[in-house]
């Protein structure tokens, strides 16, 4: 891993503890990232088994965050950072709460599950979409923690600029569960639980889109959150 | 109690940074109670006008949000603040982040309130 950022500091110790944070903020990132596809697993092949782990380790997300957040404090009270190492323990201190509120989000997916699979008698036909939709936002958490690892913003608009492809296919989703309401009011709970999750994974995408605008904050030192991607593109040209 | 302690430091210029500070803190808190509120009877009252003036205060609170972090950002670099002082720094700009996902939640209702204006299940219902 490229340490070149992080581990150029006279104090070994320093160095030590800014690394031990990426590594825990790594840890957490997988962690969620599992959540999210073992929810997704679990809602569409009806394991209830397993979306009753995920709502179990959404506790060990949670304790993560108050661990990292703790030691991030800890940190910028003991070596008094500035420039780039404050802004990346500030950012870090963002990252842990979106990847926590994405977490909630998983476990939202493994709730509606179990709900789910008391009254889905078999139907696999529409999860087509919904696992494309979860591959999609997958990958963009996926690559934004990736360039956390890397501590860079090399091709992070394109990440971001995914995020306008969720948002169409949650659009589509959205109409065709409409039509399906309509077409038979018995299939409205169920259309509303699957609502839910498409709903869920829509913020998924957007909290992944927030953490890349906390990378470029702590790259570049500019405050990107609000802006459209033609602004956040013209901005990483420059 | 005001926790940010003003008139409380050796240093003056830092009692006034952190009352900057907590001046835009209240101020926003103010903005965003506005904005749900606003929200909520343009949602009820199907008031297309109003939910649009929520859009367009939603930059308000985003500004707002952003000076504030960077305030936050600055005063920690500058002053380097230890045990209290830092611990409420860090939670402004938690805080700052919760009262930017609740207006974010406020032009969410807006939209919708615009959305079902335009859709024909409104006229259908409304007579």
């Amino acid at each position: 891993m490229d340490n070149s950022k992080i581990a150029h500091h006279i104090s070994e110790n320093f160095n030590k503890e800014l690394e031990d944070i990426r590594n825990k903020v790594l840890t957490m990132g997988g962690l969620v990232e599992q959540q999210i596809e073992q929810a997704i697993i679990a809602l569409t092949s009806g394991d209830i088994e397993l979306a009753e782990l995920v709502i179990r380790q959404d506790n060990d997300i949670d304790e993560f965050e108050m661990i990292i957040d703790a030691e991030c404090t800890q940190i910028i009270a003991l070596r008094q950072p500035a420039a780039f190492d404050l802004r990346l323990l500030l950012v870090v201190l963002r990252i842990i709460n979106e990847l926590e509120r994405i977490g909630d989000l998983a476990e939202r997916i493994a709730k509606v599950a179990i709900q789910l699979s008391t009254t889905n008698e078999g139907r696999t036909d529409e999860y087509h979409e919904l696992k494309h939709m979860a591959g999609l936002v997958k990958d963009m958490l996926h690559a934004s923690l990736d360039n956390f690892a890397r501590m860079s913003v090399d091709g992070i608009t394109q990440i971001t600029g995914s995020d306008a492809a969720v948002d169409r296919e949650y659009a589509s989703i959205i109409r065709q569960l409409i039509t399906q309401m309509m077409e038979d009011p018995r299939n409205i709970t169920r259309m509303l639980d699957m609502l839910w999750t498409v709903r869920a994974l829509e913020r998924i995408g957007d909290h992944s889109r927030y953490i890349c605008e906390h990378l470029i904050y702590m790259v570049k030192g500019e405050d990107v959150r609000h802006l459209s991607q033609a602004q956040l593109e013209r901005i990483m040209s420059q | 109690m005001n926790r940010f302690n003003t008139g409380h430091h050796v240093s003056e210029p830092f009692d006034k940074d952190l009352e900057s500070i907590r001046q835009k803190v209240a101020l926003m808190g103010k903005l965003v109670e506005e904005q749900l509120s606003l929200a909520v009877e343009a949602f009820t009252n199907g008031d297309t006008y109003l939910a649009e003036k929520v859009l367009t205060q939603d930059d308000e609170v985003d500004l707002l949000e952003a000076s504030i972090d960077n305030e936050c950002a600055c005063v920690i670099a500058l002053r380097q603040p230890v045990g209290h002082d830092l611990a409420l720094l860090i939670d402004v700009i938690k805080v700052t982040n919760e009262l930017e996902n609740i207006a974010a939640k406020a032009e969410g209702i807006a939209d919708i309130t615009i959305e079902l204006n335009k859709s024909l299940l409104v006229s259908d219902s409304d007579g």
